[in-house]
């Protein structure tokens, strides 16, 4: 019988210090596609009990599951593992959209502490201003030269950077070296 | 040059790939040889605004429909090409 591969966290090490920043690999969320089918997306936002947002934005919902727009026509719902995501959205909108287990796909890096703002503009081309982009707001854009969903959990002190498992590492180095440069002009953060 | 996404905002120039003239219309499948040929490999170069297809490869993966002046880079608009088709080249 063949063995499975051992599982084994995507960065390492999953949690890090420096200048007084953290960037921890969060705990993986059992993460879904929803793909509505054509015509079904008023029915689907009933179904589940929540307007999908229409902007590049996350929604939370009463039962705990974090909604993100991931695309057009596309959202990603994801919840703490082994709370049965899939079973719970299959029973409440099967017919009204496809449905796709991501949870292996992407992993979440954050990045927490006074000053995580001016890291991230370090290596992230979009305006972080908070009035721009602030808590709840989510973005696909570049970390240097890796795609990444990102979002704001804390205006200017906490940013969640979801990236492929595949360019977890590489996205972690990038994240530490911004980090290890410490802030620019950092007597004015 | 930054790019105003309808749906992400302004965003960079490494966000997009240009995907040339946006006013190209597929011939009939009975046109002429000549018409197969002006769409397959002749393009204008316009001197002023240009219609041209750009896709958010980066973003929100959308195509878009910027209205570009070749000789200063001034973007005059930015649309969704599922909502706002570029008009044909001889309507415009
Ligand atoms: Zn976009």
């Amino acid at each position: 019988m063949p063995e499975t591969l051992a599982a084994h966290p995507a960065v390492t090490p999953p949690l890090i210090t420096a200048s007084g920043l953290s960037l921890t690999l969060t705990p993986t969320r059992e993460t879904i596609s929803i793909g509505p089918f054509a015509g079904c997306l008023a029915s689907l936002n009933t179904a589940l009990g929540i307007t999908l947002p229409e902007t590049f934005a996350t929604t939370i919902a009463a039962d705990g599951v974090v909604y993100s727009r991931a695309a057009h026509d596309q959202w990603f719902a994801t919840a703490p593992e082994g709370t049965g995501l899939m079973s719970r959205l299959e029973a409440s909108c099967m017919k009204l959209a496809a449905l796709t287990n991501q949870t292996d796909s992407r992993v979440t890096l954050s990045l927490k502490g006074i000053g995580a703002r001016a890291i991230t503009s370090k290596i992230v081309p979009i305006d972080l201003h908070p009035d721009f982009f602030g808590p709840g707001h989510t973005a696909l854009t570049l970390a240097g030269h890796i795609p990444i969903i990102l979002t704001c959990s804390n205006a200017d002190t906490a940013y969640d950077f979801t990236v492929f498992r595949s360019f977890a590492q590489s996205l972690h180095h990038d994240i530490l070296v911004a980090m290890n440069g410490g802030i620019p002009n950092s007597e004015r953060v | 040059m930054r790019l105003t996404c309808p749906h992400c905002g302004a965003r960079a120039l490494e966000e997009f790939t240009y995907r040339g003239d946006a006013t190209l219309r597929r011939p009939a499948e009975d046109a002429p040889h000549q018409a197969w040929v002006d769409y397959v490999y002749l393009r204008d170069d316009p001197a002023g605004y240009h219609s041209e297809l750009w896709y958010h490869g980066v973003g929100c993966r959308a195509w878009l429909v910027v209205i570009r002046n070749t000789l200063t880079h001034q973007i005059k608009s930015v649309s969704s090409a599922v909502a706002s088709p570029a008009p044909n080249k001889s309507d415009s």
